[in-house]
């Protein structure tokens, strides 16, 4: 239901809030504080994601 | 035919990519069937109005580095578990030019918003590419859960996530030009973005035609299936992630 939600509310374009991550707050972070802040900007602030790799992985065993 | 399918089939014939009979009918069908939500308008509103937005223009621009980035890592894992020689190789390929991509985008970001980033900053940002090149050594990440052999139903998938990067370029091209770039960085910025666009369509090319290969040697029905199974998919993924967006402005 939550998901139907969002589906319906995704429709709309309505972008009034400013994002909170700001490319300033980076300054200062380590390459995987910046890494990892990026990831989670990646969907839930920017939204526009580039992907190339395929987005079904297959559940296999990992190389060791 | 769906105005995606469409526009990346015209796009593949511009590229010199001749006509592929299973894969172009496979393709329009599944778009057809189940239009791609990065292919309707309130995609490009959504994008245009976040991108009014400065600094998320300038964000959208390093999570792009770190996605292509993180692609690469991923393709050459699959690369280098993959047997089928000439698959690999543009597997390989593909993986070096999305590393490149990952270091153009923190450079964009320094070409658009000088101000944004000091140098420090910038060099440091680098290292969201792996930086592959043709001589890297090709084995794969340990525990990487990308390490196995690529088969049809991956290639369908590069193909499907790589023809949305297509529309996102032709998307985020005319903001950055028009809207944030200055006029002495234009040249460079738009030929930056061309080879971006360039190197994405090769990559739809490529998929493409080893899709193709692989219709000539399974059957189509098999593709025809599998085209619209992962474009199924792939569409959810591109509804929640705008969904994720549009919650996350409101």
């Amino acid at each position: 239901m939550a998901k139907k939600r969002a589906r319906r509310k995704a429709r709309k374009v309505e972008v009034r809030a400013p994002i909170s991550i700001r490319v300033t707050d980076l300054k200062g972070l380590s390459d995987k504080q910046v890494s990892d802040l990026l990831k989670k900007a990646k969907t839930a602030k920017v939204g526009f994601v580039i992907l190339n790799a395929p987005f079904k992985v297959r559940p296999v065993e990992p190389v060791s | 035919m769906n105005i995606v399918a469409r526009m990346t089939i015209r796009a593949l014939r511009e590229h010199g990519v001749p006509e592929l009979p299973t894969y172009d009918r496979a393709l329009a069908a599944a778009f057809t069937a189940l239009p791609p939500p990065f292919g309707r308008k309130e995609y490009g509103d959504l994008y245009r109005s976040s991108a009014s937005d400065p600094d998320w223009v300038a964000l959208s621009l390093l999570t792009a580095a770190q996605s292509e980035g993180e692609g690469a890592r991923h393709l050459w894992d699959m690369a280098a578990c993959t047997s089928d020689a000439e698959v690999a190789r543009q597997m390989q390929q593909h993986a070096i030019d999305e590393a490149r991509h990952s270091r153009g985008y923190v450079t964009l970001l320094g070409l658009i918003f000088p101000e944004a980033a000091d140098e420090e900053l910038r060099t440091r940002l680098g290292s969201l590419s792996p930086g592959y090149n043709g001589k890297s050594p090709l084995v794969p990440t340990a525990g990487s859960p990308y390490a196995y052999p690529a088969t049809v139903d991956e290639l369908i998938q590069m193909n499907i996530a790589e023809i949305r990067t297509r529309i996102y370029h032709l998307l985020q091209r005319p903001i950055l030009l028009n809207s944030y770039c200055k006029p002495n960085q234009r040249p460079r910025v738009r030929q930056m973005l061309d080879w971006l666009l360039v190197d994405e369509t090769r990559h739809i090319a490529y998929t493409a035609r080893l899709i193709e290969r692989a219709a000539q040697a399974s059957g189509g029905d098999q593709i025809m299936d599998l085209m619209r199974e992962r474009v199924k998919d792939f569409n959810e993924i591109t509804e929640e992630e705008v969904a994720r967006r549009t919650l996350a402005a409101a």
